[in-house]
């Protein structure tokens, strides 16, 4: 179809729509769906003012389904989450019956109870669905993937009483890349490409379940393989997407082979973090979890983007996102590259004439008792120096979490001096 | 965005004004024709080029009024109607076959048109036949189909050049080759001098040859079934099938594409065909009678193609459809239409053409007047009948029954549907 029939294609429709509303028939069953509907959606809300009145402590909502509930407030709730749909099913049924006594059409009505029988599954399993999965997850495939697939059915159904889908998906509005870009491309490239995206987000996310809860996998190796399944799936999404809608592979290599100068003079920080990020999801110098310091803070590795990380500044719980480029071009300090132990000294200066071996012992004994402090490897004092007034010590001890250093330094050096007050141990 | 624009306008303007226009205002003038039409047509290709020509034409002349045609596979044109019309929608018009209007009609889809709107002397009788149901009239045709002869002129030319040649074919009475056969023994004769003739072979297809045998589907008052001939012309099928150049075929396309690619020199097409033909062998491409004999012409069936009116359609639309259909059908857009698609046969028998101007379309005709034409209230009746044709026929051409008892069964077949109540 070229552009000009397109025009007059959907020009023809217009026309077309509007000898069909211009009919008594088309005029009656549209205003008997309304009128139905509206009629169903007031009894139903009639019953809800008197069902709360009747029964105030039963939920009604779905968003509060409860796992524990009884079977009297799953009912209930049911009642009210179907109700809609099955009045508007019974009084279209009804008044369907009525027009076809009066031999006038019905196919409009028809349609609109075959919608609405849709429409009671989709409520049906929606309802099947918050009552047995946690209600985050479920408001997410609801919202995200099943409102969009029920509003694109009901879409079609009505779209295809009075027009030729496939005609329809011919039309060409526009010329791209020498090909003609028709409805049915737009349409692809646009639910398509938001269905892939949808999928691949639930897959990634059932994938990193699987890995951690299943087989037992760090967090880290497996945010960074999701992330990578992520990228290396949509990617897939957009070149066969791209291929089906039918833009040329050498118009399209033609046109981003000019832009890849612009994009390498203009984007270039943003393609080197693009880069960046890419080698170091493979290389796995850096995972989401890792303790790191950047520019002298310690901070969580929180999240790992192809463009750019982000990390949590321990010391204020502040977030940073660092483009990944950096991380190639500064020294970056780890404390979980290849374990997460990290040791921490706390130096004690006691007055010269102490007891070495009780200072020693106390000192050891206060490491022990903590119990982020490790055992294995175990606590050591040393004496690093010694003047005239003062004797220097040397607590080192290690921690399985670097999170946790400041805290326990802090927790120590209190108990270091409570202690040393007790045993009349005298600082410096 | 022009064309969008007219549109939108068209809507503001039919919305704003339908609904009383349809109901209340009184009746306009037939020259002050107003408002929009949808139908709906099976054409394709160059005919469906020919069909927009001629309502682009009917708006022109008619500026308030806005047609919008809409392409419906054939196949799907009657249950496609009944279904959108359950609905409220649908055409205001449609173009299909005839044949379909029992149906449509039990499905209580179509307007039984009002007979004295309509000059009904603007249509052949054999037409309106096909339209009226139990007295009434159920479409406006449009133009009709049958079968006849296409030939290959080339091939034909080919052979005159060669007898000329020689000059001793013509002794040895090889004359008959020279021109189409009109005859049943002269189209043996070219089989059997090598020129290849093609025959789908069907019940239906194959039905032009009962009369050359006698056998008519009417009797002298055009009301009982009359059959006998249709066993002789078996037998004669089945001895032409055995001649090494006759070839009987099932299947249409392969027929239909052997011809195009100049390997039949002789082939009983559908006048459906002939655009396709003329437009790849070009000047090479003829048509002629069906042969049969001088006191029994070759008789094959006459479709007719109609506009039928949708109950659906408002009073306006009505009277603008009978107007259309009207413009359709006379003889100045129906010589047009047999111009430019050489294979419409016009249905208005004010249509005169001349045989040098537009010699296809003149043979259509001619042939057009020895055609059986099935009257619609006997089609319900007929059609098992067709279809229990068919059977005997595959039965006597593979030689399961003998071609006297294939004809014995059918004839107590029509007995009996027509003896029925």
């Amino acid at each position: 179809m070229s552009i000009k029939d397109s025009f007059q294609f959907i020009a023809d429709s217009l026309v077309k729509h509007a000898i069909f509303f211009q009919r008594f028939h088309v005029q009656m069953q549209l205003f008997a769906i309304v009128g139905t509907i509206g009629l169903a959606w007031l009894g139903a809300r009639w019953f809800r003012s008197w069902f709360s009145k009747r029964f105030p402590d039963v939920p009604k909502r779905i968003h509060r389904l409860e796992q524990n509930l009884s079977w009297w407030h799953y009912g209930s709730i049911a009642i009210h989450y179907l109700l809609i749909p099955i009045l508007s099913l019974i009084f279209l049924a009804f008044v369907s019956q009525l027009l076809l006594l009066q031999h006038w059409r019905i196919g409009l009505l028809n349609t609109a109870i075959e919608v609405l029988w849709v429409y009671l599954g989709y409520r049906f399993l929606l309802f099947s669905l918050y009552s047995l999965f946690p209600k985050d997850i479920v408001r997410q495939y609801h919202l995200r993937l099943l409102v969009p697939i029920f509003v694109l059915y009901t879409l079609g159904k009505v779209l295809s009483l009075s027009t030729n889908l496939v005609q329809l998906a011919q039309v060409v509005p526009v010329s791209l890349f020498g090909s003609p870009f028709t409805l049915g491309h737009l349409f692809v490239l646009t639910f398509g490409l938001y269905f892939w995206v949808v999928i691949v987000i639930f897959l990634e996310s059932l994938f990193v379940k699987i890995l951690t809860a299943g087989i037992h996998l760090e967090t880290g190796p497996a945010q960074a393989t999701s992330i990578l399944l992520r990228y290396g799936l949509l990617g897939m999404g957009i070149v066969l997407i791209l291929g089906y809608v039918g833009i040329k592979g050498t118009a399209f290599a033609a046109i981003t082979g000019g832009l890849s100068v612009g994009i390498g003079f203009g984007l270039q920080q943003v393609v080197s973090n693009f880069i960046s990020g890419i080698l170091l999801l493979f290389e796995g110098a850096l995972r989401p979890g890792d303790i790191i310091s950047v520019e002298g803070e310690i901070s969580e590795v929180k999240r790992m983007g192809i463009r750019a990380t982000t990390v949590r500044v321990l010391r204020d719980n502040s977030e940073k996102i660092i483009p990944n480029q950096m991380f190639f071009t500064k020294e970056v300090t780890t404390y979980t590259g290849s374990d997460r132990l990290t040791a921490r000294t706390i130096q004690v200066k006691a007055k010269s004439g102490s007891d070495l071996k009780l200072v020693t012992d106390l000192l050891l004994q206060i490491a022990a008792q903590y119990p982020k402090v490790l055992s294995d490897p175990t606590p050591i004092v040393s004496l690093v120096g010694f003047s005239d007034s003062s004797l220097t010590f040397e607590l080192k001890f290690w921690l399985a979490d670097p999170r946790y250093d400041s805290q326990v330094t802090s927790d120590i050096s209190f108990e270091i001096y409570r202690t040393f007050a007790a045993n009349q141990i005298q600082v410096s | 965005m022009k064309i969008l624009a007219k549109a939108l306008l068209s809507i503001v303007l039919s919305l704003t004004a339908c609904s009383t226009v349809v109901w209340h205002q009184p009746p306009r003038a037939p020259q002050q024709a107003q408002g929009q039409l949808l139908i709906w047509h099976p054409f394709e290709n160059i005919n469906a080029r020919i069909f927009k020509d001629a309502l682009t034409e009917y708006e022109r002349a008619h500026a308030d009024v806005h047609i919008v045609s809409e392409y419906i596979p054939e196949a799907d044109l009657s249950t496609r109607f009944i279904r959108q019309f359950q609905a409220g929608l649908g055409p205001d018009l449609m173009i299909d076959f005839a044949s379909e209007i029992p149906a449509l009609i039990r499905a209580e889809t179509l307007q039984a048109l009002d007979q004295t709107a309509i000059s009904l002397s603007s249509y052949t009788p054999q037409a309106l036949t096909q339209v009226r149901y139990h007295g009434d009239l159920y479409g406006i045709p449009l133009n009709s189909q049958l079968r006849v002869l296409c030939y290959n002129q080339a091939i034909v030319e080919q052979s005159n050049t060669a007898v000329k040649a020689t000059n001793a074919g013509a002794a040895h009475g090889e004359s008959s080759l020279t021109a189409p056969p009109t005859t049943l023994e002269e189209l043996i004769q070219n089989a059997r001098a090598g020129y290849s003739v093609g025959m789908v072979s069907t019940f239906i297809d194959t039905f032009w040859g009962i009369q050359i045998f006698g056998g008519q589907l009417y009797d002298v008052n055009h009301r009982l079934p009359f059959l006998k001939g249709w066993g002789e012309w078996l037998t004669w099928l089945r001895q032409a099938a055995n001649e090494p150049n006759i070839v009987l075929g099932q299947q249409r396309f392969v027929l239909h594409d052997a011809f195009t690619q100049g390997k039949l020199a002789y082939y009983v097409c559908d006048s459906t065909e002939v655009a396709d033909f003329k437009q790849a062998l070009k000047d090479n491409f003829a048509v002629a009678r069906l042969p049969g004999e001088p006191d029994h012409p070759a008789g094959p069936l006459l479709f007719t193609r109609a506009l039928m009116l949708s109950r659906n359609a408002s009073p306006t639309q009505t009277r603008l459809a009978y107007q259309l259909a009207q413009f359709l059908t006379n003889p100045e857009q129906q010589i047009k239409s047999a111009v430019q698609s050489q294979d419409f046969l016009p249905v208005n028998p004010d249509v005169v053409i001349n045989h040098h101007v537009l010699p296809i379309e003149a043979v259509l005709l001619e042939q057009a007047k020895t055609s059986v034409s099935i009257s619609l209230d006997d089609l319900d009746k007929i059609e098992p009948i067709l279809d229990q044709g068919e059977i005997l026929f595959r039965q006597t051409i593979i030689g399961d029954i003998t071609p006297t008892e294939a004809n014995a069964q059918l004839i107590q077949a029509l007995d009996r549907a027509f003896d029925s109540p």
